[in-house]
């Protein structure tokens, strides 16, 4: 007897979320344990020398605010430990399914993350200093999501390849 | 613990707790899964396997010298060179040519559009070691680009020389096509306007002058316009001695 | 019979350090072009959307398929030849052999991981599988393999493992028996392309990696210069002679009944009329490459016997295979190259009887010329299996001991 569809999908999908965790998410988790012992170690430190309490400075990166929106898709600390779960899931559930619902989508976070430059144009978003690239320097994690991905929204392509071989 | 100046006996908490979640990812995995699950019954579905997209070609209207379904294709994908312009044919990517075809015996000749011809049983999906070359439920062909490590192999499989390999560096991609060096591509029956209920570009392309060469539709249905053509004309698989069910047919070859 | 006992390498001649600098710089070279290819992207080699597999992969396949071949002489020791006394010479260089298979190996899989696309995302490929898939078959076929091989050294090093060692070698020779199929079942069962869509090319595979192999086996031991005792080196030489005139005639029979079968189907003449004579290069490789100079030159060199002098010397009969065997190399390179390029080179057949051309190079024969990063690649891999081979060599007892055998046989 075959599986309904849906739970087919979902026996499947639940299969890709263990392998993307063994797979790149393994470095994620890697680095996490990394920070937490480096977290201890920092501690340790902090305890021999008997530093006061200012002992861990006013570290952030700087970052420009949301152009639009009140309020994230998510709370900002589930964004800020979460987003790239949520990412890879809902990039999955895109490429596998078709669903291209922009809640979870990168181009979600374009559309309220890119910032416009005095003449109005948009600032890639993987720009030094901009929304992503900003946070990912401060902690310094490599992202590749913009090798492949748009770094700014585009109503539609605006080029034309006869147009565009006669200008050259 | 960013932007606050923590006490000794804060930081140690911290790292307490960091080292309590050690495995993060299980939790989140559920946290995404619910987070997906409202947004699907708030907005679109996922695909299933009851629709069959597939495309007709009607060989005897596409006419000849035009290239509006490439002009359309390459547009809509933001397909091209480094160089904004096609200067290094033989490495730029094509999903969709067309195909100048000329009998030797009797000099007929005649044009017609080729792309990936996503088939049911398709040798890409086959031989792709990592699996990013797949088959969606609605028999689109595509490339989990997230997964292809570039090995071409698929490349070689494809009786269509279908696929293309992005040689060089992208800036400037289009959001509903994301590709970038190192990995495969080929024509996707453009799935972002699918999803949307639209037509591929190349289809909507050669409508616009009246060609009407192009048909696209779900094969499964029997009560679609496709679905009625391919009943009553006899058309035709390139490859056919293959037996891999394509989903685009070609009617006067 | 005294046991026999083995030895690290000892020499520490400037030649060895030379040797040393001198891989380390190709190996060198190779991962500075793959990182040049991995930045640009790979349309700074010659390689393009006609011909996606390069001299890169010529060179990798030749490793990969000569791995399991140079393994033959471990097999021969604890698989095939029961006789003791007979099987002396093959024991003696068994450990080698193994390490050779290794070694060459990780050479060829190398260059294929740094060519990849995205070679950083090696982890993708290791934890994401197609079990349909060819590749992915062989992912496991050649990690399988080297540790197969692992256990089979450790048996044989292991004093008290010795009487495994007959059981790991039935598995090694099994084992690389699968691996050289998978190898050529990459090609073989590729149903698009005319040149490729043929069984046949699981035994033409098979066939090559014996008859390369044991030529590569016989140019190392021919380098093995003053440091190794000569007379195990004789010994094992002139066995190796017929050996290898035996699978050179193999390899040369499964390619006939292959252009054979071929000629005979009315829908392949125009692809076999490109590869046999009007290809260009293609023809050229097949001709004075694969059949001239890797196969009939090497079997005259091995068999050809003066009537007038009756047998030759054992001096000039060593010579001779050493030349013999260096042309099998030379032919089997040229062999790959036709195979893998050459069946990439001419267009997919479409529409069958038609002329067809396009924008996308459709009918055409593609043009290919390597570049120098492949090449670079290419000899990197090479340079490494031959680096790690040479300082292994120095840190595990794999040379057979020179006291130990003379005088043993009368």
């Amino acid at each position: 007897m075959t599986m309904p569809a849906d739970d087919k999908k979902l026996t499947f999908l639940k299969f890709r979320d263990q392998s993307t965790l063994g797979g790149e998410m393994l470095m994620y988790s890697l680095s996490k344990q990394v920070a937490a012992l480096l977290g201890l170690c920092l501690a340790g430190i902090s305890m021999a020398a008997d530093y006061s309490d200012g002992f861990v400075a006013d570290f952030r990166p700087d970052f420009p605010a949301a152009v639009k929106g009140e309020q994230c898709v998510a709370p900002v600390e589930v964004m800020r430990r979460n987003h790239m779960m949520l990412l890879f899931h809902q990039r999955d559930r895109t490429v596998y399914f078709g669903e291209r619902a922009t809640k979870y989508s990168l181009s979600g976070c374009l559309s309220c993350h890119t910032q416009r430059d005095t003449q109005g144009a948009y600032i890639p978003i993987n720009a030094p200093g901009q929304f992503c690239q900003s946070c990912h320097s401060f902690v310094s994690v490599k992202i590749d999501c913009f090798e492949c991905h748009a770094t700014m929204p585009r109503q539609r392509a605006v080029f034309k390849r006869t147009a565009v071989d006669e200008q050259n | 613990m960013i932007g606050k100046k923590l006490s000794r006996r804060e930081v140690l908490t911290a790292a307490g707790a960091a080292l309590l979640t050690l495995a993060p990812g299980v939790k989140l995995v559920d946290l995404a899964v619910a987070a997906s699950k409202t947004a699907n019954a708030s907005k679109d579905e996922a695909t299933d396997n009851l629709v069959r997209w597939g495309m007709l070609v009607d060989v005897n209207k596409c006419a000849d010298g035009c290239t509006d379904c490439v002009d359309a294709c390459n547009d809509e994908h933001g397909l091209r060179g480094q160089n904004n312009h096609n200067s290094r044919p033989e490495t730029d990517a094509q999903y969709i040519r067309v195909l100048d075809i000329k009998d030797k015996t009797t000099g007929k000749q005649y044009s017609l559009p080729m792309m990936c011809q996503h088939c049911e049983t398709a040798p890409c999906v086959d031989v792709c070691p990592t699996g990013a070359s797949f088959r969606r439920e609605d028999g689109i062909v595509l490339v989990d680009k997230h997964t292809c490590i570039g090995c071409r192999y698929c490349m070689l499989a494809c009786p269509y020389k279908a696929r293309s390999f992005v040689h060089e560096n992208l800036t400037d991609q289009v959001p509903t096509t994301p590709r970038g060096k190192g990995t495969v591509e080929s024509c996707n029956f453009c799935v972002h306007r699918v999803d949307r209920g639209e037509q591929p570009a190349c289809v909507e392309a050669c409508g616009k002058l009246g060609h009407q060469a192009l048909l696209f539709g779900d094969m499964n249905d029997p009560d679609s316009e496709l679905s009625r053509q391919l009943r009553e004309k006899s058309t035709t698989q390139v490859r056919d001695d293959l037996n891999l069910n394509t989903g685009v047919r070609y009617y006067g070859i | 019979m005294a046991r026999l006992r083995h030895t690290t390498f000892s020499g520490n001649s400037r030649g060895y350090r030379v040797l040393l600098v001198a891989l380390g710089a190709l190996v060198v070279n190779g991962l500075l072009s793959a990182r040049q290819m991995d930045q640009a992207g790979h349309w700074v080699t010659g390689m393009s959307n006609q011909v996606v597999w390069g001299v890169a992969h010529v060179f990798a396949i030749f490793l990969i398929v000569t791995a399991s071949g140079v393994l033959n002489i471990a097999s021969i020791s604890s698989v095939f030849e029961r006789d003791v006394y007979k099987s002396e010479a093959y024991t003696a260089w068994a450990r080698l052999s193994g390490l050779l298979a290794i070694t060459l190996l990780l050479g060829g899989l190398l260059i294929l991981v740094l060519d990849l696309g995205r070679p950083d995302r090696l982890i993708v490929a290791m934890t994401h599988y197609n079990f349909k898939s060819i590749f992915a078959w062989n992912v496991f076929l050649y990690t399988g393999f080297v540790l197969i091989v692992v256990v089979y050294l450790w048996m044989m090093f292991e004093q008290r493992m010795n009487r495994f060692v007959r059981s790991a070698g039935i598995a090694a020779f099994a084992w690389r028996i699968l691996l050289t199929t998978g190898t050529g079942a990459i090609f073989g069962f590729l149903v698009a392309r005319q040149a490729y869509d043929m069984a046949m090319m699981v035994p033409l595979f098979i066939a090559m990696s014996l008859s390369f192999g044991s030529a590569f086996f016989v140019l190392i031991l021919a380098s093995l210069h003053q440091h190794v005792h000569t007379k195990q080196k004789v010994e094992l030489l002139t066995r190796l002679r017929m050996l290898l005139g035996n699978f050179i005639i193999a390899v040369l029979f499964i390619t006939v009944i292959d252009h054979l079968a071929k000629l005979y189907a009315a829908g392949l003449h125009d692809f076999e009329r490109f590869i046999l004579m009007d290809g260009g290069i293609y023809p050229a490789m097949f001709w004075f490459g694969q059949v001239l100079i890797g196969s009939v030159v090497p079997l005259l060199l091995l068999f050809w016997r003066s009537k007038i002098s009756g047998n030759i010397s054992m001096e000039i009969s060593i010579r001779r295979l050493v030349i013999a065997s260096g042309m099998v190399i030379a032919g089997g390179f040229a062999q790959l190259y036709v195979i893998i390029i050459g069946g990439q080179a001419y267009p997919l057949a479409l529409f069958p009887g038609m002329e067809v051309s396009s924008s996308f190079f459709d009918g055409e024969i593609a043009s290919y010329t390597p570049s120098f990063h492949e090449f670079a690649l290419g000899f990197g891999g090479i340079a490494l299996a031959l680096l790690i081979t040479i300082l292994v060599l120095r840190v595990l007892p794999f040379l057979p001991q020179e006291d130990q055998l003379s005088g043993k046989q009368t």
